[in-house]
């Protein structure tokens, strides 16, 4: 006799809708993998759904993008894929009580707030610095990641188990087998590599079958299942030829990834990111009984030389989005992180902050030196203990939310 | 006499096979930079494209062997198959 209930199937293939509905995903990317893998989560029962990406849709992406929005859906959602594939995507959960959150923006700049409670990690970028970020992160705060991407009708799919304590030093990330990070700066600058290299992008069928790979990689992590016969493992598929491998990840003992995770809970603090960062020091030394310094992850950099003008200007941004486009707000030309011939001087990069600082510094905001709500910021003191604080905010300063899913309520 | 290894590599896009006499000592890394640099014939492996590096796998183990990883470390022996993978990285 068959079920009509809404999850028989799925229970019969063995998943615990209870435990999916109180999962959270975080899927990064919303190009044809993301879209595809976050589909599939959102139609299995995931209960909530993170989704970022700082893309804007092309009409090149329709073939291969079934959250691709309808005409009258660009009047209201635009062309950003976060905020597009987030409100269709909303509709087709079907968790209890769905939540999708989304983010037009980098991953980078939404902090480790984006990554509270979250169950699995799924990476659908297409650049080597955005994975090798999501690597770090989810060592971090010991979360499973799935890692996909293609080359064409070749498709690849790599799983990292939860790892903690002394398994978080000695597992294998991401980086331990890709240490060349070109490009670490601009999925721009990346794109025209790939093209220049001949990376042919995904097509819809590469899309689709990765997306399920990786959406059931990230079902058997939410359960505490490992895919494949060993725990950290490689897949790769050629959709053409049929060739496939498994591969046994390994750890290569001079990675440049981070193989720690969190040893104890951070302190929460009540400085918000609209708060300056001279409140901040203040209260971390007040809660320390200490004078404490920030360390400041990537580098800030305060101001830099304008190779063309030589105006010394404030850029206040950490590097890496500085690096996304280092030009000039008064003449447009490019910047010089060292001395500028033209100036003599040279770029102010920060990479810890104290009391001490200038104070132009500390009376920034939190948020405008790069640390968003629920930012985690290591504080030192002078004998060199280190603790980690968290600043004040919510998921709802990270991210905002898609439709609501009324009519099937 | 010779301490090396046997390996033969195999190329990650054609057929062509590449056999060597390596150091067991030989990490993964300087394994691609020989292969990069080639021999008499020419280079086996073309540069790689940005942010895609090649990787090295054991055929008899599927294990891999990480850039600073020796041969040894990763439990090669004299006439295992080395494949070499470039993951997908589009998305």
């Amino acid at each position: 006799m068959h079920s009509n209930e809404l999850f028989s199937r799925e229970r019969l293939a063995g998943y615990d809708p209870e435990c999916l509905a109180t999962s959270v995903a975080l899927v990064v990317g919303a190009g044809a993998l993301g879209q595809n893998t976050a589909q599939n989560l959102a139609l299995a029962g995931v209960g909530e759904i993170r989704l970022v990406d700082r893309d804007l849709f092309e009409d090149h992406n329709r073939t291969r993008s079934p959250a691709y929005p309808l005409p009258e859906e660009k009047a209201s959602y635009g062309l950003s894929k976060a905020r597009a594939v987030a409100h269709k995507l909303k509709r087709l959960m079907t968790a209890p009580r769905p939540v999708m959150r989304y983010a037009h923006q980098w991953i980078q700049q939404l902090g480790d707030g984006a990554f509270r409670g979250v169950s699995v990690v799924v990476c659908c970028v297409d650049t080597p610095s955005g994975r090798a970020y999501l690597a770090d992160k989810s060592r971090l705060h010991g979360i499973a990641l799935i890692e996909g991407g293609f080359n064409g009708s070749q498709i690849s799919l790599s799983c990292y188990p939860a790892a903690l304590g002394e398994e978080a030093q000695t597992a294998p990330c991401w980086q331990c087998a890709n240490q060349d990070l070109v490009g670490a700066f601009s999925c721009r600058f990346y794109a025209s590599l790939a093209e220049e290299a001949g990376i042919i992008p995904a097509i819809q069928n590469a899309a689709g079958t990765l997306a399920g790979l990786q959406a059931e990689a990230a079902i058997l992590a939410i359960h505490g299942q490992p895919i494949g016969a060993t725990k950290f493992i490689a897949f790769d598929l050629n959709l053409r030829t049929l060739k496939t491998q498994s591969i046994r990840l390994a750890t290569d003992p001079l990675c440049p990834g981070l193989h720690c995770s969190l040893a104890e809970s951070p302190v929460r603090l009540e400085t918000s990111t609209e708060d300056t960062v001279e409140h901040l020091l203040q209260e971390i030394g007040d809660r320390w009984n200490r004078a404490a310094t920030l360390k400041i992850d990537p580098p800030l950099i305060w101001t830099a030389p304008c190779a063309r003008c030589g105006v010394m200007t404030f850029v206040r941004s950490r590097d890496w989005l500085w690096m996304m486009s280092p030009h000039c707000g008064a003449c447009g030309g490019g910047y010089s992180v060292v001395d500028s011939e033209a100036s003599g001087r040279s770029a102010t990069i920060y990479v810890e902050l104290s009391l001490e600082t200038d104070v132009q510094a500390l009376r920034s905001t939190c948020g405008e030196v790069g640390l968003p709500p629920l930012s985690l910021v290591e504080a030192r003191s002078d004998s060199g203990q280190s603790k980690l604080f968290e600043l004040a905010g919510t998921l709802n300063e990270i991210f905002e939310q898609g439709d609501d899913n009324d009519q099937w309520n | 006499m010779t301490n090396g290894i046997e390996v033969n590599f195999t190329h990650p896009r054609n057929a062509r096979l590449f056999t060597a006499d390596i150091d067991p000592q030989c990490t993964g890394q300087r394994a691609i930079d020989g292969l990069l640099a080639g021999d008499n014939q020419g280079p086996f492996l073309e540069p790689p494209p940005a942010g895609q590096p090649y990787q090295l796998i054991v055929k008899r183990t599927q294990g891999q062997i990480p850039p600073n990883v020796t041969f040894a470390a990763a439990g090669v022996v004299n006439g295992d198959v080395i494949e070499i993978r470039q993951a997908g990285q589009g998305a």
